[in-house]
């Protein structure tokens, strides 16, 4: 390793201990129901929150809503926080949370759909959200994610998070363990089992659109 | 073996169609629709209470705890039932004995 890419290592670290000092202090302020820091860690998080849940839910008015969810838990649950693991640990966690929420009730709904159209009530199949595309993502790429994020969306609930967490929001495993409640080794192993299952369903896909 | 090659060659592409993507922004005026949200506070007690029922787990719960009820109170009126039938029959034993044995 050279110098100067230990002095980066460094000054990066330096950085991430300011960081997460300035948050324990502003933690501390909110504690003490100071709105101005609260208006801070929004600023300063809300894309962190709003990337995660998109990635997740797939549907930007959804994320926007369990952003907003999400910094009302905050606010309101903030004496909880102990500060045993990093501030932005514990908003992904609530941020994963909610967005399962979601996902699990628009499953339920969709279950109900399937019901009311066997009943000959409707024969649409309106809970179907349409392609979804990433305002993240490279524009010659754009077609295979929307592929790509197809077939995540069919993933067991702990691969898809495991995935969209190291993939889309791009967190280390370490970081991704504390957030599932997870060890490495079992977070390492849903993404590996994420990873074969997106192979096979794109193998399908390509199979039937050749 | 050329269209099997062609496949994987285009789920490789699919698999790293992901790299080097940027992180998506929060809308503008997030802040303010937050605060407005909040202030709005739509989700009273109410809401939050019916969320709360809403949860399959603690409906489930319930619904196992009243039929725990209903089991337990049939049960104990079958018992009921059958001690009072019991009793029945021992009193009209009772009172055919009583009256069909002689007048001392």
């Amino acid at each position: 390793m050279s110098i100067l890419e230990a002095e980066r290592l460094m000054t990066e670290h330096e950085e991430k201990l300011i960081t997460r000092a300035d948050e324990s202090y502003l933690v501390e302020r909110l504690k003490k129901g100071d709105e101005s820091a609260f208006k801070l860690i929004v600023e300063t998080r809300k894309d962190l929150v709003f990337n995660t849940a998109l990635g997740l839910l797939q549907n930007a008015e959804d994320a926007e809503d369990i952003t907003q969810e999400v910094f009302i838990k905050v606010y309101e649950s903030v004496h909880q926080f102990k500060g045993e693991s990093a501030f932005s640990t514990w908003l992904y966690k609530i941020a994963v949370t909610k967005s399962l929420e979601l996902i699990r009730s628009r499953k339920r709904k969709k279950r109900f759909a399937f019901i009311t159209g066997i009943l000959g009530e409707n024969n649409e199949l309106r809970h179907d959200p349409p392609e979804f595309q990433h305002p993240g993502v490279q524009l010659d790429n754009r077609e295979r994610a929307a592929t790509l994020f197809n077939s995540i969306s069919k993933l067991p609930e702990n691969q898809r998070v495991a995935f969209t967490l190291h993939k889309v929001e791009g967190i280390p495993y370490q970081e991704i363990s504390e957030i599932m409640q997870l060890s490495i080794s079992a977070v390492e192993s849903l993404i590996h089992r994420a990873k074969n299952n997106l192979r096979k369903d794109l193998e399908i896909y390509y199979q039937k659109n050749r | 073996m050329q269209q099997h090659e062609d496949i994987q060659r285009q789920i490789d592409l699919t698999m790293g169609s992901l790299d080097g993507m940027s992180k998506a922004e929060a809308p503008a005026f997030f802040y303010t629709r937050l605060m407005a949200r909040m202030e709005s506070g739509t989700d009273s007690i109410w809401t939050r209470s019916l969320a709360f029922l809403a949860r399959p787990a603690v409906a489930l719960s319930i619904l196992f705890v009243f039929l725990l009820i209903n089991g337990y109170l049939i049960m104990t009126n079958l018992n009921q039932q059958e001690e009072n039938i019991q009793q029945d029959y021992v009193a009209q034993q009772i009172s055919y004995f009583d009256t069909n044995s002689p007048n001392p």
